[in-house]
């Protein structure tokens, strides 16, 4: 029986692990994979989140609505303040920063929460393809459970500490030979490229392709608390003090200057882990082969002599993090597929 | 095992590893790819091989499972830097030998191992005429060339430093036994079906501009790469979202090179396709091949 119009949009607009019609198996990607991972889509496999069962799925929504209530307050009781007294237009050019930031924090969180962190396709390295006894389906050689090292190249010159070598696994879930930085990430049930660490504030994994949103996110949110400070600092001044005459401007101060400290000191780590050319995973691990307990309150990052990544220095090492490429997006939601016949679309 | 991966022909001439790294060096550093053309690729049908290449002999360095701990120590090369091979390939004891098809599947010593050397068609859903007649050869990413972006190796499978070698089909793949699990013709060595079809220069040819392009499209210092990630900050995304949806961002030179060889009548006449790396992931650079087999077989 055909899907009528209306559950096909729905579906379009959410798409679930839902059964997938006949009629269906030559379709998009998005409508499998929640299948394969644990994602869902949104509007044809554009946005993405993932189904957490867990009480961090109630913290996106929180981070969004943290995100929106000052600019609410801001629009009612700042904006009428500095744009229609004359007297106050020197503050219209902050009112528009604010602006200017505050849609870049909220843009960019979506772009981190909801855009492809760099998920790598499955199956593509699977081992033999088993037939016998009327039962088919891969097998993994032992081979394949060894870490290999190879040799690897390094910027690093005439370091002597340096073993000039890299080890690579092979992921037995996606049945593939991850590159050097690639990690599985269980919450999301995929591979990750350059994955730096799964963030349960935007409930998606950040990696190669959304590390820029969210670096972005994180200059965005302390430009806007700022801006919140600020602005309610003036319009507190001007009333020359009295609470009464700006209550909302107190409140904002006071909201700002709690917000401004999480994104703050979470931008601080990123800048001195890039700087010495460590993702956070690697940093945190790091931390843990040293018995370091716990790794934020660790006085110092330090680089690691035996870092093949590592270039040398600091401000190169930095861009080449948070500036880096990319990269094409290798295994697309919206890509047509054959939902039966796409080895990437089966678990094994 | 990995540590088991013996070589039973030792005739060990470690020379021509060395000419063979720098002869890849001095390939790359040709003249660099201008446009999708493959005028100059030339693919000969099978066989080609007009010139013996001489395999280095080093055996595999590999580490046990979990830890860090190197398996076997005297396999160590004198520098400690681990010796360069193709990942992908693992080793068969329980196999029908080739000239005894009629006594059946038996097990073997690992000196006689068969070398998986090709793989199923992931490409190809089960119930295709591609997935019956065509198998998959990988290439592995070299990391020793490039660590951050892919790259991928230069050596025709088979001729890597520390690949498996047979002295008696030396550098062309013969089908020495069948793997009753999946019923696949192997040979001793790492030489894959691709040796029918390639000789190392072209092959090395092909992947040098491969990764020449790749290299093109991770530059990290390229103005794309800068103004993309400058006015897409600071146009909140709307910079990204409109390149992303025009031509530029849709047309690929790496692409189009492999459409272009693809298409050209060589790579048609042997049957051979190279799989588009969007497609693998960039995790290999594979290559679809006729099913190997010998008559009767």
């Amino acid at each position: 029986m055909p899907t009528v119009w209306w559950r096909r949009f729905l579906r379009w607009v959410i798409t679930l692990d839902q059964d997938v019609s006949p009629e269906d198996k030559k379709t998009r990607a998005y409508q499998a994979l929640p299948h394969v991972t644990n994602y869902i889509f949104f509007f044809g496999g554009r946005l993405r989140t993932n189904k957490v069962s867990n009480g961090t799925k109630y913290l996106p929504p929180t981070v969004l609505f943290m995100i929106v209530v000052p600019c609410v307050l801001f629009s009612i009781f700042e904006t009428p303040y500095a744009t229609t007294r004359h007297d106050n237009r020197s503050l219209i050019a902050l009112v528009v920063l604010f602006y200017y930031f505050w849609l870049m924090t909220i843009i960019s969180f979506v772009q981190t929460a909801m855009s492809d962190p760099g998920m790598l396709p499955r199956n593509i390295h699977p081992g033999q393809w088993q037939t016998q006894n009327e039962f088919s389906s891969f097998i993994t050689p032992q081979d394949y459970y060894n870490i290999v090292t190879l040799p690897a190249h390094t910027s690093k010159k005439n370091h002597p500490e340096m073993n000039n070598s890299i080890d690579i696994k092979y992921c037995k879930t996606c049945k593939i030979w991850r590159p050097p930085r690639s990690y599985h990430c269980p919450t999301c049930g995929v591979c990750i490229q350059t994955h730096d660490h799964h963030c349960i504030w935007v409930n998606n994994c950040v990696g190669q392709r959304n590390y820029r949103y969210f670096i972005t996110f994180l200059m965005g949110a302390i430009s806007t608390s700022s801006l919140l400070i600020i602005t309610g600092s003036i319009h507190l001044h001007r009333v020359h003090g009295v609470t009464s005459r700006a209550p909302v401007s107190i409140l904002l101060i006071i909201y700002g200057g709690l917000v401004i400290w999480y994104p703050l000191i979470l931008l601080l780590y990123h800048i001195a882990m890039t700087a010495t050319q460590q993702t956070t995973r690697e940093y945190l691990k790091t931390m843990s082969d040293n018995s370091v307990k716990n790794p934020v309150m660790h006085p110092r990052i330090k680089r690691v002599p035996t870092n093949i990544f590592d270039r040398g220095n600091y401000v190169t090492n930095m861009f080449s993090l948070m500036g880096q490429v990319r990269g094409p997006n290798v295994w697309s939601p919206r890509d047509k597929v054959n939902q039966t016949g796409d080895w990437r679309l089966q678990e094994w | 095992m990995k540590e088991d991966h013996t070589l039973h022909d030792t005739a060990t001439e470690e020379t021509p590893c060395t000419e063979s790294i720098g002869k890849t060096v001095s390939t790359q550093q040709e003249p660099s790819y201008n446009a999708p053309d493959i005028s100059n690729v030339i693919v000969h049908l099978p066989p080609i091989i007009n010139q013996p290449v001489q395999f280095p002999v080093y055996p595999k360095q590999t580490e046990e499972q979990g830890d860090g701990v190197e398996a076997d120590q005297s396999v160590e090369s004198e520098s400690d830097i681990p010796l360069f091979f193709n990942y992908h390939e693992f080793q068969e004891t329980y196999y029908i030998e080739a000239g005894s098809i009629d006594q059946g599947a038996k097990e073997h010593d690992q000196e006689h191992a068969l070398v998986i050397t090709h793989f199923p068609n992931i490409y190809a859903s089960l119930d295709s005429t591609e997935w019956e007649t065509t198998r998959i050869v990988r290439i592995s990413r070299a990391y020793d060339k490039r660590v951050n972006y892919p790259c991928f190796s230069e050596y025709i499978p088979g001729s890597e430093p520390a690949a498996i070698v047979n002295d008696t089909t030396k550098d062309k793949f013969v089908c020495q036994g069948k793997v009753p699990r999946d019923g696949q013709w192997y040979g001793y060595s790492s030489v894959s079906p691709l040796s029918l079809y390639f000789t190392p220069t072209q092959f090395q040819e092909i992947i040098s501009k491969i990764n020449q392009l790749i290299e093109e499209e991770y530059k990290i210092g390229s103005l794309t790469n800068i103004v993309d990630l400058s006015l897409g900050v600071f146009t909140l995304g709307l910079y990204t979202w409109i390149r992303s949806r025009s031509a530029i961002a849709k047309s690929s030179k790496l692409d189009d090179y492999i459409i272009q060889l693809n298409n050209s009548p060589d790579f048609k006449r042997c049957g051979v396709m190279l799989i588009p790396l969007t497609r693998s992931g960039y995790l290999s650079l594979d290559f679809q091949v006729p099913i190997p087999s010998v008559l009767g077989g």
